[in-house]
């Protein structure tokens, strides 16, 4: 009974450390997916996912901490004997074999029986439509296909789990969202767990069941892509997905003190002095005082994107002008405000504002998201 | 037509187009400019003398070593063995011992530029440069001085025969040299580098994500071996194979200084043919029948080593 429950309790990473020299790759890390998810580690370059992934895989020993897969520790084991597999980021295929003879790799490694292992590859080159391929060459194949090849590859000794290494990274913008596609409905029809690592939130939001964001070797959020998306937990997650405002506020009850005046929050924010974010198209412009949460503003840029309008906003009122940093976030070619600040809005194009016009923002008790202050 | 834009107007004589210098067609007076002194080069120092070194072989031997222009088939006749006391499997045997010490001195020395070639390549990059002058310092010194030396090492007195003698390789008194093994242990320190640059520089350039797919893919530390790093390496051991065997198939000098004269070689009956017994018809005969048997040689090293195209 409990050798079911722990089969179907996925693979676990406990208390992972890793050190390179000076560089913490990965800090005491733990996490737990579930069997048949399809997670994404999500960070910028040099935040430990590639290593994570690389000490799932058996490439590198942790210093410290376990792997356990199906209730299985995997910890010691090369890997050679993990029944996890992995699409590269250069995908890595064999250019002295053909097409046929890469796939089957694995199955020969394994010493599969030469009837059995003509029906896999035949069958897994059909699922990525690479049947007519199966004679080729990896080098005469577009990034398409080798990106395809990469997966039938690895999907045809039916591993535990699947590691994708930043797969997608060499493929154009309008190839990568149908492959990402194609990816995600891959995984739901196999039932295997997916783990991919990205630095590309779009490619996140995509593909995954739950994203698990790193900063420094520490999972900062973990959580579904709404969940991390809407709530981010801190300053980083905030930042790193999508255009957020970071307003520094104080007080500790459901009012707050900020640059732009008394804002009012939906619930407490649990401390007495920290940051508020905000995402850009959570604001809403109104043609007249709003009852609650207003902040008069004028028009300091405005740039059209044809699906929506973007609006630096130079807030007008700022009550007592507390003298507290603020960070606007990505805007590129933006001058300070006056006051330093300066609140980023994400809109429809209509009405059209000009620079210099004078608006009413809005920003709503539930958009406004109190972080933790732990980076 | 390559050009990168419409050549509406004459360029400039500096400009040169895109592809212009090897597309079909356009090999113009410029391009054979550029390769004339590498095609130069060729014709004089390769394709003449090896037109030279034919026809001579068709030829006599006059009274005094002279060529006595006239046509003959005899120094063919001679190398197979056929002598003037009739015919005798000196020379076939010369030619065997030739291939079998050329072979073993290109398998030896793979087998051992292999690890020391990884040992280089793992190196911090500042340290490989001194391990790598390591490997050429040999080159420092002339090969007969360094032959010279061998013969020090192996003589009755020194150290390393001693231990030889103590341990009943060979009898006591007696030396490590003149001996086959001699000549294969001077063939191999003499080709070792040769082998070592090559492969290193392969070595160096690996992609190691091919070994950890290989590993990812179950393969076994074997199966790792040869499907994921031989492949990768093979351009280099191609180069480090024809660096060895083609001149160890031609040396004479390791073969008469470490074999004492007793060994013979091809290379050496070429060196005497040319040399003291001025006899150029002959040798050059015995030359082409080498080159015939070493082309046969990177022949069968080429079916064996698919997809390289050097040779």
């Amino acid at each position: 009974m409990t050798a079911t429950l722990t089969a179907l309790e996925g693979l676990k990473l406990e208390g992972l450390q890793k050190r390179f020299g000076d560089l913490h790759a990965v800090r005491d890390l733990s996490l737990e997916i579930r069997q048949g998810e399809f997670l994404t580690l999500l960070g910028p370059s040099g935040c430990g996912k590639t290593t994570l992934l690389r000490i799932i895989a058996g490439f590198e020993l942790a210093d410290g901490g376990r792997v356990i897969l199906g209730g299985k520790d995997l910890s010691g084991l090369p890997a050679n004997v993990r029944p996890i597999n992995t699409v590269f980021q250069s995908y890595a295929l064999f250019p002295h074999l053909t097409v046929f003879d890469n796939v089957a790799f694995g199955l020969v490694s394994r010493r599969v029986a030469k009837l059995e292992i003509a029906q896999k590859v035949a069958s897994a080159l059909e699922m990525l439509q690479l049947g007519a391929f199966a004679t080729r060459h990896p080098h005469h194949l577009s990034e398409g296909q080798k990106h395809r090849l990469a997966l039938a590859r690895a999907l045809v000794t039916e591993p535990q789990v699947l590691l994708l290494d930043e797969p997608m990274s060499a493929l154009d913008a309008k190839l990568r969202t149908e492959v990402q596609l194609e990816l995600r409905r891959l995984q739901k029809r196999l039932g295997t767990t997916f783990v991919l690592v990205t630095h590309d939130q779009d490619e996140a939001m995509t593909v995954s069941d739950r994203i698990c964001v790193l900063h420094g070797g520490r999972i900062q959020q973990i959580g579904t892509p709404e969940q991390v998306y809407a709530r981010p937990c801190n300053r980083f997650v905030a930042e790193f997905l999508g255009a957020a405002n970071l307003i520094p506020a104080s007080g500790n009850g459901r009012e707050v003190e900020t640059p732009l005046g008394r804002l009012t929050l939906e619930e407490n924010s649990g401390w007495d002095h920290g940051t508020l974010a905000v995402r850009a198209e959570n604001v809403l412009l109104c043609p007249t005082r709003p009852a609650i949460n207003a902040v008069q503003a004028k028009v300091l840029e405005r740039v059209y994107h044809g699906t929506h309008l973007e609006v630096l906003l130079e807030p007008l009122f700022l009550g007592a002008r507390p003298q507290l940093e603020s960070r606007p976030q990505s805007a590129e070619t933006r001058s300070e405000g006056a006051a330093g600040f300066v609140l980023k809005v994400r809109t429809t194009p209509f009405p059209p504002l000009e620079v210099g016009q004078e608006v009413w923002a809005q920003l709503p008790p539930h958009a406004l998201v109190p972080l933790r202050e732990d980076v | 037509m390559t050009a990168v834009k419409p050549r509406s107007s004459r360029p400039s004589p500096l400009t040169v187009w895109y592809g212009e210098l090897t597309s079909r067609g356009r090999l113009s007076a410029r391009g054979w400019l550029f390769a004339a002194p590498a095609l130069i080069w060729l014709l004089l120092f390769l394709i003449l003398p090896g037109l030279a070194v034919v026809v001579v072989s068709f030829m006599q031997r006059g009274q005094y070593g002279d060529i006595v222009w006239q046509g003959t088939f005899e120094n063919y006749s001679r190398a197979a063995g056929n002598g003037i006391f009739g015919f005798s499997f000196d020379n076939l045997l010369a030619l065997a011992r030739s291939l079998w010490t050329a072979g073993l001195t290109t398998v030896l020395a793979t087998l051992l530029a292999f690890p020391l070639a990884f040992f280089i390549a793992s190196k911090p990059e500042k340290s490989r440069y001194v391990w790598l002058t390591l490997v050429i310092v040999p080159f420092w010194t002339n090969l007969v001085i360094r032959a010279y030396a061998w013969m020090l090492l192996l003589s009755p007195d020194s150290p390393i025969t001693k231990l030889a003698q103590a341990l009943g390789l060979v009898e006591a008194g007696a030396a490590l040299y003149p001996s086959s093994f001699a000549i294969q242990l001077g063939m191999l320190t003499t080709f070792l580098p040769f082998v070592v640059l090559p492969l290193y520089s392969s070595v160096e350039r690996l992609d190691w994500s091919l070994v950890e797919a290989a590993q990812d893919l179950y393969a076994s530390k074997t199966r790792t071996f040869f499907q994921a790093i031989v492949p990768q390496v093979l351009p280099g051991l191609t180069v480090s194979v024809i660096l060895t065997f083609v001149p160890a198939m031609g040396m004479f000098v390791i073969p008469d200084l470490l074999g004492g004269g007793k060994f013979l070689l091809v290379g050496s009956l070429i060196q005497q043919a040319f040399g003291s017994s001025r006899d150029w018809p002959y040798g050059a005969a015995l030359s082409l029948v080498l080159v015939l048997l070493t082309l046969i040689g990177l022949r069968i090293y080429r079916r064996y080593g698919k997809g390289v195209e050097l040779v």
